[in-house]
Order: structure tokens, then sequence, then C-alpha cells
């Protein structure tokens, strides 16, 4: 039988160094797959929580959150504040990041009353004795067109006095 | 990690559901079963991404969908106890110019179907037919006795 061009095209195709770049290529990027999968479950990518801790002479404040999120996905930051003295008007100050392309769905308890100052957000509550604590949760959705790193920093303050400071960061993936 | 274990986890379960549905009803597609494909589809995406609407969440899916894939095909190629879990055994249904109609039975089968398939393997009767494979795929290959 006539061997046509069809058929000697396929065989031209089959060259075996060609075959082998081809093979070593396709495990590179099976590799590479491996690579996200292994640091997607070691949540690079988010979104597990993370705990952050200030102490001072006057309280414990704690921060639980992801530093790693994706649109769409919802979270929760958690903010305790124990109190080693007397605090009559604790204020938990939040930096900008937090809020900022961000859906807040909740706080609770809800704060006594919402401020600004130089553009973070202030939140007050009722006045804490010593050895009390208070935990505030927060639930937000990751707005998906807010990418990028932004600070997600919290502040402990007593009125206008600064008690306690978390320096943090956010991750947001595309 | 958390999208990485509801895709690992999704994965099993098709690979599960194939199994345990059977070659036949996966091979032919009637109209209720690609709608039912779709509906499936679309649950399997609300479990694994849920709200997640980044690139960065269907990355890690389709990685990982396709090292799972490349992983179940090595095992089968290599784990020969681990190839009818995975991808089942050929079970021969005619032999020797007998149906064996237990193995239809089992398939679900019946000889009016095997009859059709043998008609769009071009063949005239069953008698003509040495041996019928329902092979991995779920469609019949013919060995007929002038063959």
């Amino acid at each position: 039988m006539r061997v046509t061009k069809l058929f000697t095209d396929v065989a031209a195709d089959l060259d075996p160094r060609g075959a082998t770049v081809g093979l070593w290529a396709r495990r590179a990027v099976m590799t590479g797959f491996a690579v996200i999968a292994v640091l997607g479950l070691l949540d690079v990518f988010g979104q597990r929580p993370t705990e952050s801790t200030a102490r001072t002479p006057a309280a414990v404040l704690r921060l639980t959150a992801p530093p790693a999120v994706r649109g769409g996905l919802f979270f929760q930051s958690r903010v305790e504040v124990r109190a080693l003295r007397a605090l009559d008007h604790p204020r938990l100050v939040l930096d900008e990041g937090w809020v900022e392309g961000m859906q807040f769905n909740s706080a609770e308890p809800a704060p006594v009353s919402e401020a600004s100052r130089d553009g973070r957000v202030v939140l007050s509550y009722d006045g804490l004795d010593a050895g009390d604590r208070l935990v505030v949760w927060f639930q937000f959705e990751v707005d998906p067109t807010n990418v990028g790193h932004r600070s997600y920093g919290l502040e402990l303050d007593d009125a206008e006095t600064q008690i306690a400071r978390i320096h943090r960061r956010m991750t947001v993936f595309p | 990690m958390d999208v990485v274990l509801r895709t690992v986890f999704v994965f099993l379960l098709i690979l599960l559901v194939t199994r345990a549905v059977g070659r036949r009803e996966l091979s032919s597609m009637e109209p209720f079963d690609l709608i039912l494909l779709v509906v499936i589809g679309d649950l399997v995406q609300q479990g694994v991404t849920q709200s997640d609407y980044s690139l960065t969440g269907a990355t890690l899916v389709i990685v990982t969908v396709a090292l799972l894939t490349v992983a179940t095909g090595w095992l089968s190629f290599r784990v020969r106890r681990l190839r009818p879990v995975l991808v089942g055994d050929p079970i021969i249904l005619v032999a020797d110019g007998r149906i064996l109609e237990r193995n239809l039975r089992r398939q679900r089968m019946t000889v009016e179907e095997l009859g059709a398939e043998a008609r769009l393997a071009q063949i005239t009767s069953l008698e003509d037919v040495r041996y019928a494979v329902l092979e991995t795929n779920g469609k019949v290959s013919f060995v007929t006795a002038s063959s």
C-alpha cells in the first residue's frame, strides 16, 4: 500500500527528540501544578486565621484574622481585649484596610458609637474594669475587585490615649 | 487549604459515583442524562468554590483536578490491582457465539440493546458474533466469526 502524505506527516511528528521534550514539558507543568496545590494546602492563598497579640501593662489586645483572603470569600476577624487596669473609654481603632473594598456584614457586639479619626474607623465600647474581657466578632466578605496588600492594623485606645497596637497587613488575592 | 480539600473530596465522590452508576448509563447519553450531568456540574461547583469568585480559587481547583486525574491514570497504569476499582474491567457479553445473560443482567443490559449495538457495528445477526465485550468506556466491541 502506498504511504500518503498524511502518514508521512504523522511519522515526522513522532520524532523521539520532540516526544522527549514534550514529555518533560508536561512533567514540568505538572510539577508546577503540584507546587501550587501544596501552597494552597499550606494556606498561602488564604484563608486560615492567624493570631497577633500586643501586651502592655494596661491591657492585652489580641487579633485573630486571616492574613490572606480571596475575592468573594467570607471571613471573620476576632478582637479580644483583656483589661489589666480599668479602661473608662475603650476604643478600637481600625486601619483603613479593614473596610476598604470589604463588605462589612456585622460587628458583634455593636459599638456604642462610631467615628472617624484621620481616615481610620473608631469604635467605642462601654468601660472595662481590671480583669474584664471584651470580645468583638467582625464578619466580612471580600469585594472581588479589591486586590492587593493593605494595612490591617488595630489599636486599642482609652479615650484618646493609645494603650496597645497590632501591626498587620492583609493580602487579597485576585 | 479548604478549597483544595473540597476539590479532592468531590473528585473522589465523582469517581465513586461513576463507578457505582455503571459504565452503560454513562456511555449512553439520553437527554435526561445530559440535563442531570449539567445539574450535577452546577451542584459540584457550588460545593467546591462556594462564594469564592477569585482567579486564585479557580486556579487551585483546576490544578488540583488535573493532578488527581494524572494521579488516577498513573495509579491505574502502575498498580494492576487498582485498575478494576479506578477504570473497571472489560466484561464479555458474548463468548464463542453464546450470549452470557448473567453478565448482561449485571450490566442492566438487554439482549435487544446488545442487538442494537451489533447493528451499529454493521452486524446483521448476533449469531455471527464470536465475541462481544463491554469495554471500560461503556462501548461494546464485537469480534465476528469471519474476522
